[in-house]
């Protein structure tokens, strides 16, 4: 593609991400979703586990926190793979016929995403006073008001851990791929449309979904910046 | 009348990282306390206050005994919530949550199921009466030590609670709010007539504001006040038993005065590490001229005129300090002042035995 393909495309691109074409804001709007309900679902599960990790003292537990940093770079294609194992149609759960759907990248990327959660809340309620949990329950707190209270005193790098885990999802690739198929109007994201508008030579498609993903990214790393620093406390 | 607590041979034990073997933090054969007592437990750093606290809280389970409130075994009846709603606790550090001081004030009422409004109503009225009420919403980094600790106070008062747990409530304050919150404390007590239970390693605070005072030694509790005390082994020898440790002669005396008040059958036979205190209210203090063949003799080295009592330290001929406590009569009628010598003479029941646990 010669310089003035580049800004063509550059200029078509633009057009189709403002005059919010059909197709942008459909792989766009089942990104976000698909990040929202697996960061949603990934919190629900990972941030309690997290913060039991973080306050209890047990032999091993280097180890575990050594295993969830080392999970944090897991390949996104690993996940991808394992969990299409398990759910193909000659796999212990293909009876669900989740594969090639979105509810199946959902439970890839909240496989994905379980480590970054866990680990970041980990050492950002590690960064908590010890003491919060046991002043709330002198308080007369439950033990599951403590907890949340522990959780909200740590909530800047309890939001930045969830913050990182949704951009991993709405930018990762291999996991969308394995097990949505990349089927159109169906299964397909904005990441994997910008790699069969590659394929396709459809640039200007391929890089208004990147103008988005951007935009996303850089929201994404603003809010991040700004929770791991405490917001404005 | 039903004792509002009563510990029956409670014992807490924790397991030290990188250990296989647990180190006992507690051991209380027993102890009652009456509704609207204030009861202080005084002991060194590290002797068990805080977890005796704790236990009484709720907020860990026993590993042997029972604990009762209000007659009722709360951890056998799974009513640890409830128990640790009626006895809230101030623990020695103090952490406030990261939002104003009403909301830290509010938090405990919340957390009861109280309506925000309702909540906020009472923590006003509360932090008036610790005279906080100007910094209602400040965020606890714009606090100094003392409000901060006054914070702490009202989180809990606001809870209206039967009993209130404080662990070293004026550890890390200054003077004044010292004296400030030993008032709150003290007129609280006087309007609600709730039950007190205060960890203080401060002598004096404890009794000036405490009904009872009772010591924790390496996780054991005692009754009154312990002074003066010295490491040494209590050995049986040839029927009869002997002290060895570092303080000798203190020790020596100790066994002589123990042989005199023919209490040795009770302290048991074998070798075994045990503690000497010697009780400063029965040490009678005589000038050294008068004191004869009185065998501790030393000058005194400070007095401090405290509750009706002169409290002497007095730094023996062989370098240790011993600490005395005088009638301020008997103060001026031995003429006693900084620098006289002084010999020092053992009452009977001057002296206790106390086992240290391995």
């Amino acid at each position: 593609m010669n310089d003035s393909g580049i800004f063509d495309a550059l200029r078509t691109a633009w057009h189709l991400v403002v005059t919010l074409d059909p197709n942008v804001v459909e792989y766009a709007g089942r990104s976000l979703l698909i990040a929202t309900i697996s960061t949603s679902i990934a919190g629900a599960i990972g941030i309690p586990l997290a913060v039991a990790l973080a306050e209890k003292d047990f032999r091993g537990k280097r180890l575990v926190v050594t295993i969830l940093n080392t999970l944090l770079a897991l390949p996104t294609v690993v996940v991808g793979l394992v969990v299409y194992m398990l759910i193909c149609h000659k796999g212990p759960l293909g009876h669900l016929d989740l594969l090639l759907s979105v509810p199946g990248i959902i439970i890839g990327e909240v496989l994905l995403i379980l480590p970054i959660i866990i680990a970041l809340t980990v050492a950002a309620v590690s960064r908590t006073d010890r003491d919060v949990r046991r002043t709330a329950m002198a308080l007369g707190a439950s033990p599951r008001q403590a907890q949340w209270t522990v959780i909200r005193e740590s909530r800047f790098g309890v939001l930045a851990a969830v913050i990182a885990a949704f951009g991993r999802v709405v930018s990762e690739v291999g996991v969308a791929t394995i097990l949505g198929g990349n089927i159109d109007r169906f299964t397909r994201t904005m990441t994997t449309a910008i790699v069969v508008s590659i394929d396709k030579a459809e640039f200007p498609l391929a890089l208004a979904l990147g103008i988005v993903l951007l935009s996303i990214s850089l929201s994404i790393n603003v809010l991040f910046q700004y929770f791991q620093g405490g917001g404005r406390e | 009348m039903t004792p509002r607590y009563r510990l029956e041979h409670v014992v807490r034990r924790y397991r030290p990282l990188r250990s296989a073997r647990d180190v006992e933090a507690l051991r209380v054969p027993s102890l009652e306390v009456r509704p609207g007592e204030i009861l202080a437990v005084v002991g060194p750093n590290g002797s068990g206050k805080s977890t005796l606290l704790e236990t009484m809280a709720f907020l860990g389970r026993p590993d042997e005994g029972r604990i009762l409130l209000d007659d009722r075994d709360v951890w056998a009846e799974g009513e640890s919530l409830g128990a640790r709603r009626r006895c809230p606790m101030l623990l020695q550090r103090t952490v406030l949550f990261k939002t104003s001081v009403l909301g830290n004030v509010m938090y405990g009422l919340r957390a009861r199921g109280m309506s925000r409004a309702e909540a906020r109503r009472k923590a006003e009225h509360v932090l008036r009466q610790v005279h906080l009420d100007g910094l209602a919403h400040r965020t606890h980094r714009e606090l100094s030590g003392g409000e901060r600790q006054r914070v702490a106070l009202a989180r809990l008062l606001a809870l209206q609670p039967d009993v209130l747990l404080l662990d070293e409530p004026t550890a890390h304050v200054d003077h004044a709010n010292a004296r400030l919150i030993e008032e709150i404390i003290r007129d609280l007590h006087a309007t609600t007539g709730m039950t007190v239970i205060l960890a203080s390693h401060d002598r004096r605070q404890a009794q000036s504001l405490a009904d009872r005072v009772v010591t924790l030694l390496d996780g054991q509790l005692l009754s009154g006040t312990v002074d003066n005390l010295f490491a040494g082994t209590l050995r049986a020898e040839n029927g009869g038993f002997t002290f060895h440790g570092e303080r000798d002669l203190i020790l020596h005396l100790a066994a002589e005065a123990i042989v005199r008040e023919d209490r040795e059958r009770s302290l048991g036979s074998h070798e075994a590490p045990v503690r000497i205190a010697l009780d400063a209210e029965r040490l009678e203090v005589l000038p050294r001229e008068a004191g004869g063949d009185c065998p501790l003799g030393g000058k005194i080295e400070s007095i401090d005129h405290d509750e009706g009592r002169c409290r002497l330290v007095v730094r023996l001929d062989t370098g240790l300090t011993v600490s005395a406590s005088v009638s301020p009569t008997d103060y001026e009628r031995l003429g006693l002042n900084l620098d006289r010598e002084v010999g020092l003479r053992l009452a009977d029941g001057a002296v206790r035995v106390i086992p240290v646990r391995s």
